[in-house]
């Protein structure tokens, strides 16, 4: 078991090496001359040669491109994301306030998916082919279908504009987190309940069902004690992979619910040419994932003794 | 003779498929009698299989069955649902086709014993893991196994997990499909004992189902060998073996490795739409005019015997031993020696 997990956290490492890697290049990938752009952010129009070139020695662009990458690289052993080159605020800083709304949003969508997606695609496939089934996977068929700003607005139109039951934006207490957890909720529940059917489906044709049928046990012990933990595996590891994702900050919901999380920080980031605050996102939000991969790879071992031991016998 | 344990009556079993329906049981009547083994013989894809689920009614909802399977009285086939489970694992115990796909891989072989008695006997954990344990000393493994899961153990360790669970609660009967398929000859040997001798320790009866006719021949009382859905023979074994009456039968003897090593010729039919008259006929060296014409009944034969061929009644299997290569005295030599 540790063996397993320090493997998985070793091929993490290379990913996050390579990622620097990305993230550091970005900048140089971009049209345009960085100290220029910056200049062009933080001055205005009218900017002179001599203020660009105060800015790229005073920013460090002068040096070789592999020397600022080390330079980079060596504040980042230290944790040290740099500073906003807009704001000059500290970059993890501005990340570490940003963060509980992701997290709050992320786990609030998760749950919310995960309770309209698992009893949906249980009851599926308990009742396969029957009108229950049909019109579960016929919703969620809408609901992969919707786009979410789409989505977003709908609900804002109908809970927040005519309701009045939810407020349509901001940050702060429980009931502001209500439309963007459901608007991401929703339209993940959708596929993550059609995976549970057809993993529930698969899982009850198996023959160990049967076997366990063949025992005396009532569909109900079977269900819970022999079917559902098989049928999960592959389950765990979307919604984990899904929990990832909304930990990178949920850029679009963010957006349209004014939510101050990492996605929408990320996307303000882009507009302001903030190169350093862009760059400590992409690697953070890299991070992030890696880390709930790992989560599920741990879970997945919980829940499958096949992986868990190694085979040696 | 001993009163049946369980009696199959005029069972027909079909399935409704794609390309028609498939007839893969056709009139079975069949008696298990207290404290007997009873070996079903016959090829892949002749419903051997589908007989032995069907008696704890494990076939899928496509089945249609007809009939009566009556197990110490009680009709098994008009139980509604919830009654049924009381026979399942606790009358009857089965052990169906390939261990490692019937152990569920995500819990350990020990819990899966375990499970049986806390669902059925409301054991504690502690108690019923105990009770686990012995019952994997009982089979062959040690205790201390228990906690290990499928994919940890070796074919002939799962097939003996599959004893231990099949005989948990002291079932009457016990169903063995194929128990030794897969395993090495020593393997197969150890296996096929352990499991009669502990049936016939329990006092309790076995179906057991093989393709192996020298599994069959070791540890049955009674043999009934099925051919395409059919029931061609039932018989005492030592006459099953040194007298075939039915030609398939002589086929099948003559297909061990020690006498002829010779495959039975020809293709399975199939049950969709199976050959008119006698279900051997094309395959079988002794055809007469009406064996493709008339459908043989399962006639009496001396004693116990029942056989569905029309030669058997006059003995000609045996007149045409003079025939080199399918011969009746020579299947009765080789199992002298």
């Amino acid at each position: 078991m540790w063996k397993y997990i320090a493997k998985r956290l070793a091929m993490i490492s290379i990913v996050i090496a390579g990622v620097t890697l990305v993230a550091f290049s970005a900048m140089y990938l971009a049209p345009g001359d960085p100290a220029e752009v910056i200049a062009l952010a933080r001055y205005g129009e009218d900017l002179s040669a001599s203020q660009v070139e105060t800015l790229r020695v005073a920013e460090g662009f002068d040096a070789p491109v592999h020397v600022q990458y080390m330079i980079w690289l060596g504040h980042l052993l230290q944790l040290d994301l740099g500073k906003s080159l807009v704001t000059s605020e500290d970059v993890l800083t501005e990340i570490r306030q940003k963060l509980p709304a992701t997290a709050e949003l992320a786990i609030a969508s998760l749950l919310i998916s995960l309770l309209i997606a698992l009893p949906a695609g249980i009851l599926g496939a308990l009742r396969k082919n029957t009108l229950l089934d049909k019109s579960c996977m016929f919703v969620s068929l809408v609901g992969v279908s919707i786009p979410n700003f789409w989505l977003g607005l709908l609900l804002i139109w109908f809970f927040a504009l005519t309701l009045h039951m939810f407020p349509s934006y901001g940050y702060g207490s429980l009931k502001h987190i209500v439309l963007p957890a459901l608007t991401l909720g929703t339209s993940m529940s959708a596929v993550t309940a059609r995976l549970t059917r057809a993993s529930l489906l698969e899982v009850l044709g198996q023959e160990y069902i049967v076997a366990a049928r063949a025992r005396g046990f009532d569909e109900r012990t079977i269900l819970f004690r022999h079917a559902l933990k098989n049928a999960f595996l592959p389950v765990v590891t979307f919604a984990g992979m899904q929990f990832g994702y909304l930990l990178g900050g949920a850029v679009v919901v963010e957006t349209i619910f004014s939510w101050p999380g990492i996605g929408k920080l990320l996307v303000d980031s882009i507009f302001a040419m903030d190169f350093s605050m862009v760059q400590g996102c992409v690697l953070f939000i890299a991070v992030l994932f890696s880390l709930s991969s790992l989560a599920v790879d741990i879970l997945y071992a919980v829940l499958d003794p096949r992986i868990r031991y190694d085979r040696r016998d | 003779m001993s009163s049946p344990l369980l009696s199959i009556e005029d069972l027909n079993i079909s399935f409704k498929t794609s390309k028609g329906i498939v007839k893969a049981n056709q009139g079975i009547s069949l008696e298990v009698r207290e404290e007997e083994i009873l070996g079903l013989i016959g090829e892949t894809g002749c419903g051997k299989t589908t007989l032995g689920k069907a008696i704890l009614r494990l076939l899928s909802g496509k089945a249609t069955l007809e009939g009566k399977i009556v197990y110490r009285g009680t009709d098994l086939l008009t139980l509604p649902e919830k009654e049924m489970r009381r026979f399942r694992g606790k009358e009857i115990g089965i052990m169906l086709q390939n261990p490692s796909a019937c152990l569920n891989p995500v819990l350990s072989a020990g819990s899966q014993i375990a499970e049986i008695y806390r669902y059925h006997e409301g054991m504690g954990k502690k108690e019923a893991e105990k009770k686990a344990g012995k019952m994997l000393e009982l089979v062959g493994i040690s205790s201390s196994r228990g906690c290990e899961y499928p994919h940890q153990f070796s074919g002939g360790m799962l097939q003996r997990v599959m004893v231990a669970i099949g005989l948990a609660l002291r079932p009457g009967l016990l169903i063995a499909d194929e128990p030794t398929r897969g395993l090495d000859t020593d393997t197969k040997l150890q296996i096929s004992e352990l499991i009669a001798g502990l049936v016939r320790k329990e006092n309790s009866s076995m179906l057991l189902i093989t393709h192996d006719l020298e599994i069959a021949g070791r540890l049955a009382d009674r043999i009934a060998v099925m051919y395409a859905g059919e029931i061609v023979e039932i018989g005492k074994v030592a006459e099953i073996l040194s007298n075939p009456k039915h030609p398939y039968t002589l086929d099948l003897l003559h297909s061990l490795p020690g006498k002829g090593f010779r495959t039975v010729s020809g293709q399975p039919p199939s049950l969709v739409s199976p050959p008119s008259g006698c279900r051997y006929h094309p395959r079988c060296s002794f055809r007469l005019e009406a064996c493709s014409q008339v459908h043989p009944a399962l006639m009496g034969f001396e004693g116990e015997r029942l056989t569905r061929c029309f030669l058997s009644e006059k003995g000609r299997i045996n007149e045409t031993a003079a025939q080199p290569f399918l011969n009746a005295q020579s299947a009765l030599k080789c199992e002298e020696e």
